[in-house]
């Protein structure tokens, strides 16, 4: 079942600036799209880089490194 | 000159380039920038936890294991978002560990608020040499996104590696206008003097009269001083740009201190204004208290806005 867009009000925090929010509906949604794009590359992009830092750290370590990220 | 620091700002925390957001053009400086920190803290916010739980993960480890991590498997984007989060003279000692490249990456990505104790800890050779990179790069936007955030001398120590022109295009990107005064002030007369020469040979008086708006009532008259040594010449183009980019706010404090033979070549230059232009300016120089000091110049504005 297809889910509805998160509007951009839904995807900040706090009042969107009058500008922003006086922008046509095409072009917010526009905005809220490119940033949950981005969120999403973040989160993929920071997971993985968590699990390949590990490589590189000390084996003696690599056990409270786990935990302390929280792998 | 770039057109809109702030869409280009915008356009990288959206991982877009700024044409694709031609529908913020009418949106003013003020509204974009205060969307633009709405976007910062939701991407910052948005993996607090993982960044947290990263940020104590990093002291475990020993600041050459974290210099390998960061360049070998973060990346500019992710040592950014995890940069504040790590103890600032930890973070400090992994930054001088890195290649400048790399750390100029990273500076890109940067939200200076969330690194202040970071960037306070580097080494003023350190902030140089990004600086020189960053001028390189040409890219105004993260050159004048640190200025609020460096010391004097850091600050001078990266207004050092920059040329006239790319000092001016910085200013002109500066992303808190307060911190222009403290570049003012470490920049000699004789280098203000050169920027104004920069600024003729490079059509660079948009960057130059909005670093003048923005100074305080003590440096405008080293500012003028600045013009004449750099000469006469330049007087008229001030003038144009002035009426082209409407900085007269700008311009009339400086106009008021510079000596009577120049106030007579500005005088010049404004007797070629359209009437409706000058009457717009005599009224500017009364609310701020100039009016009196224009000498010529103001004579001139009355001749055609009586």
């Amino acid at each position: 079942m297809a889910t509805a867009r998160r509007t951009l009000g839904e995807r900040v925090t706090g009042e969107l600036p009058d500008g922003i929010a006086a922008l046509g509906e095409d072009d917010q949604q526009y905005l809220a799209d490119a940033l949950g794009a981005a969120k999403r590359s973040q989160r993929e992009e920071l997971a993985a880089a968590a699990e390949d830092s590990l490589r590189y750290v000390p084996k003696l370590l690599r056990g409270p490194v786990r935990k302390a990220v929280g792998l | 000159m770039t057109a809109r620091p702030e869409i280009e700002r915008i356009a990288r925390l959206l991982r877009l380039r700024p044409d694709q957001l031609g529908f913020l053009h009418d949106v003013d400086d003020a509204e974009l920038m205060a969307f633009r920190s709405q976007l910062t803290d939701t991407l910052f916010d948005a993996h607090a936890g993982v960044l947290t739980r990263l940020g104590s993960a990093a002291k475990l480890l020993p600041s050459p294991v974290l210099a390998k991590i960061a360049q070998h498997v973060f990346g500019p984007l992710l040592c950014a978002r995890v940069a504040g989060t790590i103890d600032p003279g930890k973070a400090s000692e992994v930054a001088g560990r890195l290649p400048v490249e790399f750390l100029t990456d990273v500076a890109v990505e940067l939200d200076p608020r969330r690194v202040e104790g970071v960037v306070g800890n580097l080494p003023d050779d350190l902030i140089a040499d990004v600086a020189r990179v960053l001028g390189g790069r040409q890219d105004w936007i993260t050159l004048g996104q640190f200025v609020g955030f460096l010391g004097e001398s850091p600050l001078a120590a990266a207004i050092g590696v920059l040329d006239d022109g790319q000092l001016l295009r910085a200013a002109y990107a500066v992303d808190s206008p307060h911190a222009i005064p403290a570049v003012v002030d470490v920049l000699g007369t004789d280098r203000l003097s050169e920027m104004f020469t920069a600024a003729a040979r490079e059509d660079l008086f948009a960057a130059l009269l909005r670093l003048a708006s923005h100074l305080r009532d003590d440096q405008v008259p080293r500012l003028a001083d600045a013009i004449m040594i750099a000469g006469r010449g330049t007087l008229d183009q001030l003038v144009a740009a002035a009426a082209t980019y409407g900085h007269w706010h700008a311009l009339l404090p400086m106009a008021a201190a510079l000596p009577g033979d120049a106030k007579a070549d500005v005088a010049e230059a404004v007797r070629e204004l359209a009437p409706e232009v000058r009457a717009d300016v005599v009224a500017l120089a009364t609310s701020l208290g100039v009016l009196d000091d224009l000498g010529p110049i103001a004579d001139a504005l009355a001749e055609r806005a009586a």
